[in-house]
């Protein structure tokens, strides 16, 4: 049975009895059963009586308890300090309370409420004074903690490299933290207890006031944002905002916290960035046009040029006798070049003009239809072309064609006078990743030196007189613009007279 | 030749001089017995064809039987001429044949769209000029059955 309804019993008992013997034991249940410690202690500090619960506490019954004083009973200090304590409530004849620590038989730590009184007798002379105690060592450690927690947060927040400011209802500042100050370039004082919109640039302050109010009232999400400050020397500074709304014991929203990242160089390296891409995109968009442009103008005169030349050439080659013949040849060759050299500029400027979509490409069809297209050449050079296995991979597949005819196209062109062309076209996988494959174009050919190897690339590069081999030095150009607009490469191997090896990397998923 | 009264004249507009002279030059050289003439933009074009201006005079001349026409001109360019051209019931019969420099994907699928019935990149050689127009004559002078003149 607990001790309350034992209580309720015994109460009914007193209320129902006119005896006052039973008023005795009615008090006697009372204090036997209260969840409170009851003590009495003489003016010498004698304990004159314990409750049970006391005797509990304490650890011992009452007859050992009787007569003996908390010198007896606990360890020094703690004795000490009762007793002064008592005297003090002797003194005054005032009751007291206070929080005191206390030891149990079992040695754990307690913090026990403790209310004293002084007991007098009928003639009103003191006798001692009354102990009443309980155990608030859980309410106790709960308040420790929550202080520690207050004294954890506090240093966090003070001593955080993120600057943190809290602002109630009204926008004012409440609390900010070192960080703040630092980043706002202002002292504690000068922000704490003014609105938060004193510091935002003049051009967003009317935006942040509503933003805020907006928050407050829950009309709007809290998302990271980013506002415009003005720091205490003049300068702009551009913060990213994370947010948490403040809420008291209720729930109530009594304001914001927020913390600041200082993004201004982020801010002015994205903005750098992207107008250093727009001014790319748009002279790369001014070059193609011009090339497109100038290609198709400069052909004009050419033409002219030609036309006329035969014109000459039919109507007055007599007159003008051998020597002139031989020098309007010249000049209709020479037209005839540049008219080329055109044509391969405007080539180039297509492979981004024209450029496809990717799409999924098997290599191998592609390399059969150039092949096809090169029958006569191959045949004529009694040439023998041999095509491995080849990946399939995501790309322009018009680039992809160009870039296998031009590879191919230049192993037959480049063979050696006493040997006809063998040209091996194979892949493999790329070593470092296995996420990229080489196309190899092999031949026996004049091959090069490897000092050339970067000018072979170039456009109009050649490494041969017009007279030996024909062409402007475009098609290695085309075909590194194109591994490079897939994400890959392009570099060859060689020795003079032993052929040439060129290799392509692209990436197999695009 | 269709058994017409008159034979078919040709028009060829360009404001190119020395093109006017190398396609009039390779007319000659192709032995064609059709009159070229020659107007110099594509104001000057519609001018000729609907007798106004200086052409007023040929009021009663019949319309050229096939037009040739540059795409890139003054004042009024092959473009926006042809499809005036197009949109007019009384010259909407008459071939077009657009000769030019361009070879821009776009203006051959505009030039098609707009109606045109041949789309010609001037051949740079005059041997190559002469096949053209070789080609052309006999193509829409011989082979083709032309509308006939409204009289």
């Amino acid at each position: 049975m607990s001790s309350i309804s034992q209580l309720g019993a015994e109460l009914e008992r007193a209320r129902v009895s006119a005896d006052i013997g039973h008023s005795d034991a009615f008090y006697h249940s009372l204090v036997e059963n209260l969840p409170h410690s009851i003590l009495h202690k003489d003016l010498e500090g004698r304990f004159t009586f314990a409750n049970r619960k006391c005797c509990e506490l304490i650890g011992k019954p009452l007859e050992d308890i009787l007569g003996k004083t908390d010198f007896d009973l606990f360890p020094r200090d703690l004795a000490v300090q009762y007793r002064a304590d008592d005297l003090k409530v002797l003194q005054r004849g005032q009751p007291f309370e206070t929080v005191e620590q206390h030891v149990t038989a079992q040695g754990a730590k307690l913090y026990v409420q403790v209310i004293k009184t002084p007991i007098y007798d009928a003639a009103k002379q003191p006798l001692g004074l009354q102990c009443i105690f309980w155990d608030v060592t859980g309410h106790k450690l709960a308040v420790q903690e929550l202080l520690e927690s207050e004294e954890r947060f506090r240093q966090l927040f003070d001593q955080a490299p993120v600057a943190y400011h809290e602002i109630d209802c009204n926008g004012v500042v409440r609390r900010l933290n070192r960080a703040e100050c630092a980043l706002l370039g202002f002292q504690y004082s000068e922000i704490i207890g003014k609105p938060i919109w004193d510091f935002v640039a003049d051009d967003e302050r009317v935006r942040s006031q509503e933003a805020v109010r907006k928050k407050l009232s829950g009309e709007q999400a809290l998302v990271p944002f980013t506002r415009d400050y003005v720091r205490g020397d003049g300068a702009r500074l551009t913060v990213e905002i994370h947010e948490k709304l403040i809420r008291d014991a209720s729930g109530t929203v009594v304001g914001i916290r927020s913390s600041l990242l200082d993004i201004t160089e982020r801010k002015q390296a994205q903005e750098e960035l992207a107008r250093k891409a727009q001014e790319l995109a748009r002279s790369n968009a001014e070059l193609e046009q011009f090339a497109y442009v100038a290609s198709h103008d400069l052909q004009e005169p050419l033409r002219k040029i030609q036309a006329f030349g035969d014109r000459l050439n039919a109507k007055c080659g007599d007159s003008i006798g051998d020597l002139g013949l031989d020098y309007l040849g010249r000049m209709q060759n020479a037209a005839g070049r540049m008219q080329v050299l055109i044509n391969d500029l405007l080539a180039l400027s297509r492979l981004k003009t024209k450029a496809q979509p990717f799409a999924p490409v098997n290599l191998n069809a592609v390399a059969r239809a150039v092949l096809s297209d090169l029958e006569t050449r191959i045949e004529r050079l009694g040439a023998t072309v041999e095509i491995g296995t080849l990946p399939a991979l995501n790309a322009d597949g018009l680039q992809m064609s160009q870039l296998l005819q031009n590879l191919i196209g230049n192993a037959l062109k480049f063979h050696r006078p006493d040997q006809p062309p063998v040209v091996k076209v194979t892949s493999s996988l790329a070593e470092a990743d296995q996420r990229s494959c080489h196309i190899v174009v092999e031949d026996n050919g004049i091959g090069f030196e490897e000092k050339y190897l970067d000018r072979i690339f170039q456009v109009f590069q050649r490494l041969h007189g017009r007279n030996e081999y024909e062409g402007t030095g475009i098609g290695l150009a085309i075909c590194r613009q194109i591994a490079e607009r897939h994400g890959g490469s392009i570099t060859a191997h060689s020795e003079p007279g032993k052929g040439a090896k060129f290799i392509v990397t692209l990436p197999l998923e695009l | 030749m269709s058994a017409h009264a008159l034979p078919i004249t040709i028009l060829y507009a360009d404001d190119d001089a020395e093109d006017r002279m190398l396609v009039k030059d390779a007319w000659e050289e192709s032995r064609l017995a059709n009159e070229l003439h020659f107007v110099e933009d594509g104001e000057e074009l519609m001018d000729y064809l609907w007798r106004r201006g200086k052409h007023a005079q040929l009021a009663d001349q019949p319309l050229p039987g096939i037009i040739l026409l540059d795409l890139n001109m003054p004042k009024k360019d092959g473009r926006e001429a042809l499809r005036e051209i197009k949109a007019e019931p009384n010259l909407r019969r008459i071939p077009i044949v657009i000769l030019t420099t361009s070879q821009a994907e776009e203006d051959i699928y505009r030039a098609y769209d707009l109606g045109v019935n041949s789309f010609i990149v001037k051949p740079v050689s005059f041997q190559s000029l002469v096949e053209v127009t070789k080609t052309l004559g006999k193509y829409w002078l011989e082979i083709v059955e032309l509308p006939p003149k409204d009289a």
